[in-house]
This record gives C-alpha cells, structure tokens and sequence, in this order.
C-alpha cells in the first residue's frame, strides 16, 4: 500500500521517494481516499510527481481516479523552461467540459411541458455521427472554426457576444493552429460539430435547489426554482485523434525519453521543442473545437426552448451562465514560474472564478466560484466532477437499464439515453459521492458553492 | 469467445483480453472485441470493404493504428464494421493488411453500445501463451 501522511482532514502527502522530483499531494477526504486507493491512480500521481520541471508537487483531486499516464482529476505543473507538455496530462477528450444555460422560467412553469421539451432536445441534438442537428463543414471552414473557436459560429449568427463573455478563455485558445492537426483528425472531426458523443456525455435540465450564496447568484442571474440546461461534452473524434497523433511524434523524436518512463502514456514533449509547441497549438485547435462544439448545442437546446415555451432568447432568459473546460494545458505563470499546468479531470478555479461542478447521473450538482486557496493549494485547479469508483463493465453487471431508469424515476428525473446500456453504465452508484467531493473542496477553500442543482431531466448520450 | 472484457481493470475504460492461435488471429480477435464493445452488431450487413495497409516501428504501435482505424472509419464516413480479416501481418518489419466489411451507420437500425474516444497504450500486453497469443489493452470511452 502507498504511504501517505495525514496533513490535515482533507490533504494527505505522498513524500517524495525514487524518481519523484516532488511530493504528491492528495486532496480529500478519508472516505474518498479510500476509494482512491482501490485503483491504480496513487501509482499514476507517483509518475506524474517524476515528471521533469514539475513545480511544488503533483496534485490529486477529490474525485481522483485511474486514467492513463496521469491520473483523472490530476494536476501537474510543468515548467515551459525545464519541463514539458504531456497529450496524456490533458486526456484524449481535449477540452472536455461543461457550460450552463440559464432560463428565467421556473420549474412550475416547466413541468407541464418537460416532456415534450425532452422529446424535443433529444430529436435536436444527436449523439454521433450522421445526425441532423450537427454542422457540416468543408475542410477549410473546420481549419477556420479550428482558429476561431465561438467566433466562428458568431460571425455564422449561431453564437450571441454573450456566449463569448461567459465562456473560459472566450471561446478561443489564440495559439491554435489547424495546420498542426492532422488530416486524419480534421476528417473525424468535421461530421461532428454539435454532436454530444456517448458514454458520459450528457445534456442535463436542472432546477436551482438551494441558493448559497445569495449575493453572488444574484449577480450571476440564478434564483430559486430557476430552470437550466447543463451540457457535458468534448472535442470528440477530432481531439481524440489529435491526442493519439502526438503521443505517437512524441514516441518518434524523443524515444529515449519515452523508454525511460514507466508508462508509454506518460510521453511528454520537452519545453521549447518544436514538437511541444505543435501539439500546443494542435491542442488549442482542438480546445476551440469543443467550444464551438458545445456552443452548437446549446444554440440548438435554445431553440427547443424557444419552441416548446414559444418565447425568444431575450423574453426565455437563454444566456449561457458559464463554460469550463477540464481536459486541458495552459500557460500560466504560478509563484513566478511559467508553466504548463495540465489539468486532467480538474476546473481551473482562480480566487472569483466561475465554476461547474456536475454529479453523477441522478445526482446534484453545484455552481462554485473558485476559492482563495486555491492559488497556493492547487495552482489554481479544483474537481471537476464525482469521479468515477466502478468499471463500466463491472455497473454493466450490477445494474440493468431497467433498474437504472426505475430508480431515476422514483426520484421523478426523467431519462432518456441514446444506448440501451448507457444509462446503467452511468448510474450514480458507478460514481463517488459529488457531495463529499464538494465538502473537501469547499473545507480546503479551493471552490466555494453557490448554488445546489438537482436534475429534473437528463439525456445520456 | 475469443475475447472478453475484463473488470476492474479500468475504471472509466474498457479492459479487453483477446486471444488467437497466432498473432494474425489475435489481432483479429482484438478488433472483433473493439467492434463488438462499440455497436451490436447482429444488425450489421457488409455491403462496404475498407483496406486497411498499415506500418509501424513496433508491434504494439501497429496494433494501436490498426485498431484506430475502426474509429477514424466511423467518425470519418460513419462506417460501422461487422467482420474484420487481416490478410497479412509482418512481425519482422512490422506491417499490416486487413479488410473490414460493414456498412454506413444507421441509428434507426444499429444499436450503439459504447463511443470509444482512442485506442491506448495503458496495460497493452501481446504476449505468447500456452493457448496461442494473448492481447490486452484499454480503451478510453
């Protein structure tokens, strides 16, 4: 078993041993840490601690799980000078994130008509490939979107300035470059923009349960009762391609640094090579795509909206509350230092920052803002979701899809998902508990909620 | 079956362990395993052939493109495999040819079971055992 030492209730030090440059830190609880401990991601923050340039220590978040390379829910901060950017400490769903919709319409006012609002969201906004709610795009309009982001879809009237105010980064990463994805990528990506994708991919509605902090969700427009829509999707094929392409050039120009890692996945390009600044700006094309991809959906879920309560964005409310991404590399300067923090499975959350926690299938999920700690705590980085306890396979066999859609109903959320299976892979027992997830971050003053959520409707892509 | 999915393994990934009396069917069985985790494919006819020519500078990166060429087919032209043949494969200079035979994806008629996002390296493992050759590697969903 690993040897961790009790900082405090909610942070647990991995000291530095062998070829760790740094210590791990693993933020949680001792309940969620006893669930990380019955996977490999103990193992996978150890290899990120042996990371070159890594700053200060590599981090663990409280819905840490097993991924690939790094851990999900991990933060590593590698410096641009002495360090690295590694595709396996972004995830292959670059800029896998969720945004939120605001209505002003209540959930008295809803529920007469959910149904047919789900019905119509469902009709309207397809899962994969070949659907009708889904842009189709010529190569050089994708490598143009690529560059763009949200402002592509502005200047094709399917954007409002808004949605580029109230998203992370603007809806952009200014260092793309579609140049620096692959054929093969543009080709998997450009059927697919407006497109959820499956697995947990979701489009949930929500009503605000509990309002915490008054004085901000004034501010932000969120009251009691209120209905919203929250979206959960990526990059889809495009980024997904865009990661595999680059572990492989990596694998290719830096072979001797890819045969001394424990991990094939662990592949890092070094700082100031030509291959690390590509699949930067690959990465940020790839980022933009996601935006563009969930601003698409949310256009669409608006005119479900518009239909089904026969108003327009202005009179309905449509505004996009917020946009996170929680697969992604940025440059940042922390304590001096400029950096490559990646964060996989983790919101970037500087002190105000707006931020989206969402629960598993079933489950609340929280508005935050980011809190003061979470500067010196976590460079600036909190959870980013429940985080994951039982193997798909393994919910597969302890939960049917009947069960699953039994259970939801009795809690009065209604279901649809686009495979049969989905929805008992998803169900929240596969899941961590959101609200211990929120208790540590919000103990460690890392986020801060503001406002509880509770799912009214979901789909499951 | 010549394939399973393994549990525990992964926790948001799928774990498959294929096996073959040679490498060329082991290969095979771990596309099988792939196409089957992706769609039911009871439903699916083979009325497209694609030829897949692959090299790479390793064993386990010819496995990686080989089986990625399932996902760039579906996400590229919607395409959706049921049998899969590999033709050739060369373990000296490692290369590949293989045919997949399926059709263009139809929401109405074919079950989607998982969107697999990449193939991985994590847990790959090809390896001789005393039943033939055993693959296994993680996918991410």
């Amino acid at each position: 078993m690993m040897n961790l030492k009790k900082v405090s209730d909610f942070e647990w030090k991995m000291p530095k041993t062998g070829s760790m440059r740094v210590d791990g830190i693993v933020y949680a609880s001792e309940e969620l840490l006893n669930v990380i401990r019955n996977d490999r991601t103990l193992e996978q923050l150890q290899n990120m601690a042996s990371l070159p340039g890594i700053q200060k220590h590599a981090i663990a978040l409280p819905d840490a799980h097993q991924g690939y390379g790094f851990c999900i829910g991990g933060v590593a901060a590698l410096s641009t000078k002495e360090g690295g950017i590694s595709p396996g400490g972004v995830g292959f769903d670059i800029n896998c994130g969720v945004r939120v919709l605001k209505t002003n319409l209540t959930l008295k006012e809803v529920s007469p008509k959910i149904k047919d609002l789900l019905d119509s969201l469902f009709k309207k906004i397809p899962s994969g490939v070949g659907s009708e709610g889904a842009l189709k795009l010529s190569i050089d309009e994708l490598k143009d979107l690529l560059e763009k982001g949200v402002n592509y879809l502005k200047q094709k009237g399917l954007a409002v300035e808004n949605d580029i105010i109230n998203c992370e980064n603007n809806g952009c990463m200014k260092e793309a470059n579609a140049e620096k994805v692959s054929e093969r990528a543009l080709n998997r990506g450009k059927g697919q923009v407006g497109t959820l994708g499956s697995g947990n991919h979701f489009l949930d509605i929500h009503v605000v349960d509990e309002i915490i902090d008054e004085k901000l969700c004034k501010k932000f427009g969120i009251f009691k009762n209120q209905v919203n829509a929250m979206i959960h999707c990526g990059s889809r094929g495009l980024g997904h391609q865009v990661a595999s392409d680059y572990v492989r050039k990596i694998e290719n120009t830096f072979p001797n640094i890819v045969n001394s890692l424990p991990d094939r996945e662990l592949a890092y390009a070094p700082s100031n090579s030509q291959v690390a600044i590509d699949y930067f700006s690959a990465m940020s094309a790839s980022a933009n795509y996601a935006w563009a991809n969930r601003q698409l959906i949310m256009n669409n879920a608006r005119d479900c909206f518009m239909k089904v309560f026969d108003g327009s964005i202005e009179s309905l409310g449509l505004e996009l509350f917020y946009d996170v991404c929680h697969n992604i590399a940025k440059i940042e300067t922390h304590e001096g230092v400029e950096c490559f923090v990646h964060r996989k499975g983790a919101t970037k959350s500087f002190p105000g920052d707006k931020v989206i926690i969402p629960g598993s299938m079933g489950t609340n999920s929280y508005l935050l803002v980011g809190g003061d700690n979470s500067m010196s705590k976590t460079f600036g980085s909190t959870a980013h979701g429940a985080g994951r306890v039982m193997s798909r396979t393994k919910a597969k066999k302890e939960m049917t899809p009947e069960s699953v859609m039994k259970e939801m109903s009795s809690k009065g959320i209604l279901l649809k998902s686009s495979t049969r299976m989905g929805a008992a892979e998803e169900s929240e027992h596969a899941y961590k508990d959101i609200e211990e997830v929120i208790r540590v971050s919000k103990s460690l003053g890392i986020a801060k909620p503001i406002a509880k959520l509770r799912p009214v409707a979901v789909i499951n892509g | 079956m010549p394939y399973e999915y393994l549990e525990n393994e992964a926790t948001a990934d799928l774990a498959i362990r294929a096996i073959g009396m040679d490498l060329r069917e082991a290969f095979e069985n771990t596309a099988l395993a792939l196409i089957n985790a992706m769609f039911d494919t009871d439903k699916v006819e083979e009325q497209e052939i694609k030829l897949v020519t692959r090299e790479a500078k390793d064993l386990k990166s010819l496995l990686y493109d080989f089986l990625e060429d399932v996902l760039y087919f579906h996400d590229a032209e919607g395409l959706v495999f049921k049998t899969v043949s590999v033709e050739s494969l060369n373990e000296e200079e490692p290369g590949i040819k293989a045919v997949f035979k399926g059709e263009v994806f139809n929401p109405e008629k074919h079950e989607v079971k998982n969107s697999v996002k990449a193939i991985t390296y994590f847990g790959m493992k090809i390896k001789n055992t005393n039943k033939g050759v055993e693959i296994e590697l993680t996918v991410d969903l």
